[in-house]
């Protein structure tokens, strides 16, 4: 690692470090930081006290996780598919680990197995990129990926309205619809705790396959006579995805465009090298998503925002530009 | 001795048989060209010698021990590939692609050390791409990128060197170039097999050159002269090639097809 890189990483932390903080501090209730910090270490009773470990803290770490998760994974997805709109949203694993998170919430399994939801989220993620696996290829042109990405998502997407139509009361609609739009509201210590293992087990998957990814940029073939393995590099990326975005998404809801805005915009700065984005998109996109929901409770609205809208409203102009930057690049 | 020693190849794609039989061998301070028409099944050769196609049948032995039986990195030490066409797809930095080449050396976490900068250094030398080593290799000329490639591959310091193709697409100079790089390595002790369309190129550049037919097998095998003399390139390619010598260096010319006025 050179010294650059060093520095963007310790750049990145810090901030890290920051929004994390602020997170914690940040919310509806007006607690003075003193209080909530004695309340965090045990020094206070009540509601203080609950508020700081059940509500604030859980909330800022999973944000924090879950941008990781969304980040890394994006960057692994597109060094993998040498294809710089490969994004675990594009590609239908969001859409379909959600489907699988709202079976689960349908049928009331996460009250009675905390671990069906991470498991239900990851099992959908895993077929979702198996489909596209099957329907683009391997060696899939842009076109194709985003096609075979955009059938996922419509069938996710149709079968968890189907999972809102059958819904047996508003009541249980709403909670599905809401828990849709992607958010780290009323999130508890038991979801860190149930989805952080699989989390860690995904990042570590994706960043041990830094050296590999760079390998494929010179193609398959070269990389295979380079001492990689593509079967193991193909089972390591898809498994690592898979774990970190199906488990983040099972408590988070879709939060969508982060692996994509975050990986590019640290692209230049790591000189285009796989291995040299993944630790950097993992740690920007921890700070992307705290920051964009310490916005959602910053902004004045009538009910807080949700974080996936935001964070949707923000990457899809991203997008249109990444498209329109493909196009003229095609030509 | 052979370095890289093959016996009894087949390889059949689609029912049709692509090395039909195939005995190959490569010794340090070689350079062998491979030559043959289309579809004769060079680059499958060059394939199954660089472990990316098995075999349907045949053996091929790396320093006297069974391909297969090579741990990946180990293997990759050894054997350099230098791919047909080989480019990067993301516009990485020259140097950095070079470094790539290290990456048979190192652990999956593992950083640079003073060798592998001594290696990268020597590669970029030899090469001649020292001056583009911060230019972006997406957006070099055919001919930068060529030499930016086989240095990458040099930086590994393999002991055999295959390579498909290097001259294609490129222009007489950066021909010329790169031949003249290939054949230096094997004169310094390096084994290099190296597949050709060109034969002047070969005649002129290789010290040994087989020739594989268009039902697979290996028509002849042996220094350039020699194929020459027997006439045989002329019977396989069916053309008639034009001869003459400069400064006592014998050149060939493709010249006509057979049996047309």
């Amino acid at each position: 690692m050179n010294r650059r890189d060093m520095m963007l990483i310790g750049g990145l932390s810090l901030l890290l470090a920051v929004l994390l903080v602020a997170s914690f501090l940040v919310g509806p209730a007006p607690i003075a930081a003193g209080d909530l910090l004695s309340g965090l270490m045990g020094g206070q009773e009540g509601p203080v006290a609950l508020i700081a470990q059940e509500i604030r803290l859980p909330r800022a770490l999973l944000g924090a996780l879950v941008g990781a998760a969304l980040g890394m994974a994006g960057a692994a997805l597109q060094g993998y598919l040498r294809n710089p709109l490969a994004e675990p949203g594009l590609i239908g694993a969001s859409s379909a680990a959600s489907f699988g998170a709202v079976l689960v919430i349908y049928f009331g399994l996460s009250a009675a197995y905390p671990l069906a939801l991470p498991l239900a989220g990851i099992a959908g993620a895993g077929v979702a990129v198996l489909l596209i696996q099957g329907l683009a290829g391997r060696d899939a042109s842009v076109l194709m990926l985003i096609l075979a990405g955009l059938a996922v998502q419509t069938m996710a997407a149709s079968l968890t309205s189907l999972a809102l139509n059958l819904a047996p009361n508003p009541h249980a609609a709403l909670e599905i619809a809401f828990w849709l739009l992607g958010s780290l509201t009323d999130r508890t210590m038991q979801h860190l705790v149930v989805a952080s293992p699989f989390i860690l087990a995904g990042l570590l998957l994706l960043a041990s396959s830094g050296k590999a990814l760079d390998a494929l940029g010179l193609g398959e073939r070269t990389a295979a006579s380079m001492g990689v393995d593509l079967t193991s590099l193909r089972r390591r990326t898809v498994l690592g995805t898979v774990l970190a975005v199906g488990a983040a998404v099972s408590v988070t809801g879709a939060i969508g465009f982060i692996g994509l805005v975050v990986p590019h915009l640290l692209r230049r700065v790591t000189g285009h090298q796989p291995s040299r984005l993944l630790w950097p998109s993992a740690l920007a996109g921890a700070c992307l998503l705290l920051a964009a929901d310490l916005g959602v409770r910053l902004v004045p609205t009538n009910d807080e925002l949700k974080l996936g809208v935001v964070t949707g409203l923000v990457g899809a102009p991203f997008f249109f530009h990444l498209l329109l930057k493909t196009r003229a690049e095609m030509r | 001795m052979s370095m890289l020693q093959a016996t009894g190849l087949h390889v059949a794609r689609g029912g049709r048989p692509v090395l039909n039989g195939v005995d190959f061998a490569v010794a340090g301070g070689e350079c062998v060209g491979l030559i043959g028409p289309n579809g004769a099944g060079k680059s499958t050769l060059l394939s199954v010698l660089a472990a990316l196609l098995p075999p349907a049948a045949g053996e091929v032995a790396l320093e006297g021990r069974a391909l297969a039986d090579w741990p990946r990195h180990e293997r990759a030490r050894r054997i350099g590939y230098l791919e047909q066409g080989a480019a990067s797809h993301w516009p990485l930095r020259v140097d950095r692609v070079v470094t790539l080449g290290r990456l048979p050396h190192a652990g999956p976490w593992g950083g640079e050390g003073a060798g592998d900068r001594a290696a990268i250094t020597r590669a970029m030398r030899q090469c001649e791409v020292e001056g583009l080593a911060e230019r972006i290799v997406t957006t070099l000329s055919g001919g930068e990128r060529a030499r930016v490639m086989l240095a990458r591959v040099l930086a590994g310091e393999p002991s055999i060197l295959l390579a498909d193709e290097p001259a294609a697409g490129l222009d007489p100079h950066h021909q010329l170039q790169v031949m003249e790089l290939l054949a230096g390595l094997a004169t310094g002790g390096m084994g290099v097999v190296v597949v050709l369309h060109d034969l002047s190129l070969a005649m002129r550049y290789c010290t040994r050159l087989c020739l594989l037919d268009e039902a697979g097998r290996v028509a002849a095998d042996g220094v350039p002269e020699s194929l020459l003399e027997s006439g045989i390139i002329e019977q396989v390619y069916g053309i008639e090639l034009l001869r003459g010598s400069r400064d006592g260096i014998p050149y060939v010319l493709p010249w006509k097809q057979r049996g047309m006025g």
